[in-house]
């Protein structure tokens, strides 16, 4: 008997975050039962003449041959509670990206000691993702992401890690006669963010009821969150009595008439309970066709249905790589606009594949024989170069406090969609990160067919990105400007021969933002943008750059090109804090704008190689374009 | 919500193996009906929902396919579900808080159930249920300064009469059942009355193959808060009663070890980004059990495994796709403290290609399912072997390659995990010889022009079991098994469980003499039961031969009289 695992919350995490590195952890465990079904167990006590110990009977030829390790270090840091406490004795998680495949090749593991301190040693160079792992509780490492930010750190960085302690939502779910309704799914939606401004739907979390009809989630991110009765749910038991019913949100209510519920940190919402309707919902199915076949026991194809209002993927369905029909199916669906979407999950070796989004509209009835055609993935192949310094670089000799390393730098391959789509089925990635080896050479993989803008996040803040090119085609062999427009990927396509050139003298702007008359209220949240004065630069997407500034006013531009700039404070009250913000200066109507604006504003600031602007007063008023 | 890291520990769940019914493409609506009742405690049971599933108990299990059929029982607990085809189906009532009788444990992840062979437009009656409520297990489990323990699986075994332990599934109403919540608390719920022990963590040197996740663990704790078995405190359950306050109080959590290494090709050079896994190895130390697999190594081509129990493992190479490569699987003990230096070998391995037919077949549906059909290939090996991952398939040609093999007599076979019905392997040759035990394949040798030959069928054999001479005991559970006359493999799809009845039904084959193998498995011990089980009955045989298409019906007969006088 073949048993496999399933890792539904780690898809469900991949669901969330899109994480390329997250795949590691998903890739699938499988155990082989030659008898019975213990679980994930074998290896009785018993041991008749253990082999001998390997470091004993393999005395290691290979350690004269073997390289100079390069082990560059190691990352330490501490994890604290959010009542600012150490906490002890907590996992933490150190992943590398890297490999062909982008999805990290080393995950180490550590334990904070009883002062909240941990050290990972022994890592070679490359960036890091950090993350701790405390039930109930949710890793601000996790949140960032969710905010577009992606922390990565390198070896002699310390990591401080904020451990939020999540919220609960507990309550009874009863039928019409009052009786516990015994073994359903509960599943929370997060619908807003802390703050109550509404987010994309992400899944929070799902746990069955028991004997007497009580849930408890438990471990929610802040926010306001749908609470729905959804029946099977999402685990492979035995036949549950609610397959095929409609979920039935708290109170009793359908999606649309839902009533929210908001936990904050350490919170418990109680008494949220339902009146389960038990209503049959509708079937969605049909079959996936195109690249479907691999060989891997790991490329099976996964199948998502996303709900439009609100963006969150409500059902999964996995096919067998074996599966003859290739169909896939969800039931229970409620009336409603949906989109429906394949995927096959690439592998370091090859690329993965996708299927265009198929809308569908359920309205009393079944929709089946849909027919998904999976696209192979596209990837991004390029190198990493750092310009030698100029003989003024050289002279002038930034000084820097680390040796940073190419393989240190993080490229990024970003969607571009000119309109945020808010029905993009989340379940896809929005950005894809990757580092180069040592000789700068890297590969993104698994891209889908989209309009691309690539991004580094650079380990030393003496380096700025100077141009991102590609070789021409056609007789001219001129060289593309892949940083003014972005690039396009076909499906399947491999773009390769992208360079992106590095620069030394990068310079660094702090600073403030402050009313510009006594005593001005400030926006409540404020984008700061830096602008190119020179009209060579204008339309040079590199040279611009944006960040929102924090609660106080601060700000902090680094990896700089020398040269001249505007500075603008606009206000940026009515974007959502959860989502990543399209850049201004990505098309020529934004450039254009903002160059007005800042131009009207005149602040400007000359930057030499290798400057350190500190504490600057960036006096705010309000945006003359508004 | 749940870090990525914890998701990762490797949670056994068993996906079901689910008959597949996509070949049974009905010509008519089907007409056939299953009645019954549903009982509590002798009274009728209403508004109960009984499914009905494709397959059997144990293998019967919910699919990504449609919701199973269903019925609801009325006001006098009757159920009707109409419009059954045939085939082999599981009734179950749906019934989690409530015990069914004699609970057809079939294995920790088995579905409870009855077993029903259908014939075209039969009507079954009598399929009655008589549950009664469960007992409830609830507590709290804290560390040693009180503090709770969240999200731990709480583990659950059940001591029958003779004081032998019995694991019992506590996954099947869904995972929160068995974890503890952000307070300590589990509830474990439909239960069947007995004796049971209760505990929480890894249990002592059960080799257990764990990936990610923390490297730190508990080790196992029974009820109040003792590491040893025979110090535990048994709880009992009485029908339908809640034993509360079953509270365990854990000690210090225990650190996993590291073993490192790395993997080299045969030129020595570091084998970067090499996916590799690690598993358990067996008492003789010459075969894997648990593994898991889909670490990397580092671009030095090191490896390192954290958080180790003490046990026996391998490290191995775990090939993606189509790898042109194998490794040895290389042997560690962890004991008491990290493994170093460990060195994987890669070693480019053998393949063997050929084409794939089907036998006399015109049919161009199964022409084109042999697409489908996926081969695996074991070469057998005196050393401890990895287990190979990945399966090949053929291509719209007939084509097929099997590459990164060891070097050995490799033994090609048909994965019968889904994959379309009615194909079997009839015969492997090479140059026109039947290789019947294997394919010699030297170091890195390309076996070129092998033949595989397919039998494709759709004829069905519809069996009867009689017994003369007595009866058999209450909850004696009897197994079918086929073999073709004269095949080597034996064909693993075609058997199952024989009905209460006394039916089954085997489908998919192709024409030809076959051997039936009827297996008595006597009932388990249940506690307050009656006698001890009796031993087991000799497997009883008979040759059929099996035309081109259409039902064949045999009665198999045990005679328990026979069995007597043997003694």
């Amino acid at each position: 008997m073949i048993c496999h695992t399933t890792l539904i919350r780690g898809r469900v995490r991949e669901a969330l975050t899109g994480l390329a590195f997250s795949a590691i952890f998903l890739l699938a465990l499988t155990v082989a039962w030659s008898t019975g079904a213990q679980q994930s167990t074998s290896s009785p006590a018993a041991q008749q003449a253990p082999p001998a110990t390997p470091s004993q009977s393999q005395p290691s030829p290979a350690d004269e041959s073997r390289p100079p390790s390069r082990s560059a270090g190691g990352i330490s840091g501490r994890v604290l509670g959010d009542d600012g406490h150490p906490m002890a004795n907590v996992a933490v998680f150190v992943t590398s990206l890297g490999g062909a495949g982008g999805m990290g090749t080393t995950r180490r593991t550590t334990n904070t000691d009883e002062n909240g301190n941990f050290r990972v040693a022994d890592l070679v160079a490359g960036a890091y993702f950090v993350s701790a792992d405390v039930r109930g509780y949710v890793s601000s490492s996790f949140l960032t992401i969710e905010r577009g930010d992606r922390p990565y750190y390198r070896v002699g960085e310390s990591v401080t890690i904020t451990m939020i302690k999540g919220g609960v939502i507990t309550g009874k779910v009863t039928n019409a006669n009052g009786e516990p309704v015994v073994a359903t799914s509960v599943r929370a939606y997060r619908v807003r963010d802390s703050e109550g401004q509404p987010t994309r739907a992400s899944f929070g979390n799902e746990r069955q009821t028991d004997d007497r009809g009580i849930y408890r989630l438990y471990g929610l991110t802040p926010g306001t969150y749908l609470v729905a009765a959804v029946g099977s749910g999402q685990f492979f038991g035995r036949p549950s009595a609610y397959e095929g019913h409609a979920p039935t949100y708290y109170p009793s209510a359908t999606r649309d008439t839902a009533a929210e519920v908001t936990v904050r940190s350490g919170e418990e919402a109680s008494s949220i309970d339902i009146r389960y309707r038990g209503e049959p919902g509708h079937a969605v199915s049909g079959t996936v066709a195109g690249a479907v076949d691999s060989a891997s026991a790991v490329g099976g194809v996964s199948v998502a249905l996303t709900h439009l209002a609100g963006g969150a993927v409500v059902g999964q369905s996995y096919i067998q790589n074996n599966d003859p029909a290739r169909g896939f199916g969800f039931y229970g669906v409620p009336d409603g606009e949906y989109e429906v979407r394949a995927r096959r999950s690439g592998l370091s070796t090859s690329e993965g594949a996708v299927s265009s989004p198929r809308r569908v509209t359920v309205k009393g009835a079944d929709v089946t024989g849909l027919e998904l055609t999976l696209a192979p993935l596209a990837s991004l192949a390029g190198r990493l170069i750092l310009e030698p310094p100029s003989e003024a670089g050289r002279k002038d000799g930034c000084e820097s406090k680390r040796r940073a390393a190419l393989e240190e730098t993080v490229i990024t391959a970003r969607r571009d969609e000119k309109v945020a789509r808010e029905d993009q089925p989340s379940f896809t990635a929005s950005a894809l990160d990757n580092t180069p080896s040592e000789k700068g050479e890297f590969l993104l993989r698994n891209l889908e067919a989209a309009h691309y803008r690539l991004t580094a996040q650079l380990p030393s803040e003496n380096w700025y990105v100077r141009a991102i090119t590609l070789p021409g085609a056609g007789r001219a062999r001129q060289v593309v400007d892949a940083a003014r427009n972005g690039l396009t990927l076909k499906s399947g396509e491999r773009v390769a021969g992208l360079t992106v050139t590095l620069a030394e003298g990068a310079a660094v702007v702090s600073g403030r933002v402050v009313a510009a008359a006594e005593g001005a209220r400030l926006p409540g949240r404020l984008r700061v943008h830096l602008v190119p004065v020179e009209r060579e630069g204008a339309d040079d997407p590199l040279r611009y750059t944006e960040i929102l500034a924090g609660k106080d006013g601060k700000f902090t531009f680094s990896n700089l090109a020398p040269g001249r700039y505007w500075l603008l404070a606009r206000a940026a009250e009515d974007e959502a804090t959860e989502t990543a913000v399209r850049p201004a200066a990505w098309d020529s109507d934004g450039r254009a704008k903002l160059r007005r604006e800042a131009e009207a504003a005149n602040i400007a600031v000359e930057l030499s190689a290798c400057q350190r602007l500190v504490d600057y007063r960036l006096r705010y008023t309000s945006s003359p374009g508004k | 919500m749940h870090a990525p890291a914890r998701a990762a520990v490797l949670v056994a769940v068993a996906l079901a193996v689910t008959a597949s019914t996509l070949a049974q493409a009905p010509t008519k609506e089907p007409t056939g009906s299953i009645t019954g009742r549903v009982t509590i405690g002798g009274k009728p049971a209403p508004g109960v929902v009984v499914s009905l599933q494709p397959g059997q108990p144990g293998m019967a299990g919910p699919s990504p396919g449609a919701p199973a059929p269903k019925a609801t029982t009325d006001e006098d607990g009757r159920f009707r579900l109409t419009g059954v085809a045939a085939g082999q189906f599981t009734v179950t009532p749906i019934a989690p808080a409530f015990v069914l009788p004699n609970n057809n444990q079939y294995g920790q992840y088995g579905q409870p159930g009855k077993s029903i062979t259908m014939a075209e437009g039969e009507a079954v009656e009598g399929v009655d249920f008589a549950l009664t409520r469960g007992g409830v297990i609830a507590g709290r489990v804290v560390d040693a300064e009180g503090r709770p323990i969240i999200g731990e699986r709480v583990e659950l075994n059940l001591l029958d009469e003779r004081g032998q332990k019995r694991p019992v599934s506590t996954y099947m109403n869904g995972p929160s059942m068995s974890e503890t919540d952000d307070r300590g608390f589990y509830r474990l719920y439909g239960l069947q009355a007995s004796r049971y022990l209760v505990s929480v963590g890894v249990a002592k040197e059960r080799g257990m193959v764990r990936m990610g996740g923390s490297r730190n663990y508990y080790p196992q704790t029974f009820h109040p808060g003792v590491a040893e078995e025979s110090l535990a405190t048994v709880v009992e359950v009485k029908a339908g009663s809640e034993a509360t306050n079953v509270d365990i109080t854990l000690g210090r959590q225990v650190q996993g070890y590291d073993v490192s290494g790395r993997m080299v090709d045969e030129a020595g050079q570091p084998a970067a980004f090499a996916t590799f896994g690690y598993g358990s190895v067996s008492n003789n130390g010459k075969s894997m059990g648990a593994f898991g697999f889909g670490l990397r190594t580092d671009t030095n081509g090191e490896f390192r495994i954290e958080g180790i129990l003490p046990g026996s493992y391998a490290v191995f190479v775990a090939s993606e796709g189509e790898s042109e490569y194998y490794s040895d699987a290389v042997p560690f003990d962890v004991i008491n403290q990290d493994i170093t230096g460990l060195e994987v070998k890669l070693r480019r391995g053998g393949s063997i290609s050929g084409l794939a037919m089907v036998e006399g077949a015109t049919d161009p549906a199964a022409l084109s399912a042999i697409q489908q059909l996926q081969l695996s290939a074991y070469t057998e090996s005196q050393d401890l072997s990895p287990p190979r991952i990945g399966s090949s398939q053929i291509g719209p040609d007939g084509g097929f390659r099997i590459t990164g093999l060891r070097p050995g007599k490799a033994r090609i076979s048909l994965s019968t995990f889904r994959g379309p019905k009615g194909f079997s392997l009839l015969r492997v040759e090479r140059d026109g010889v039947a290789q019947r035990d294997g394919v010699e394949v030297a170091p890195g040798e390309r076996v070129t022009g092998v033949r595989l030959v397919f039998a494709y069928g759709t004829a069905v054999v519809r069996g009867q079991v009689q017994v003369v001479g007595g009866t058999l005991p209450e909850g004696t559970r009897l197994f079918i098994s086929t073999r073709r006359v004269g095949d080597s493999t034996p064909q693993g799809r075609s058997g199952g469980q024989v009905d209460d009845r006394g039916r089954f039904f085997i489908e998919g084959l192709a024409a030809g003499d076959y051997e039936i193998m009827l297996n008595v498995i006597p009932p388990p011990p249940v506690p307050g039961g009656g006698p001890p089980a009796r031993p087991s009955f000799p497997p009883v045989k008979q040759t059929v031969t099996v035309a081109g298409a259409g039902e064949t019906p045999v009665i198999l007969t045990i005679d328990l009289s026979q069995k007597e006088k043997e003694q």
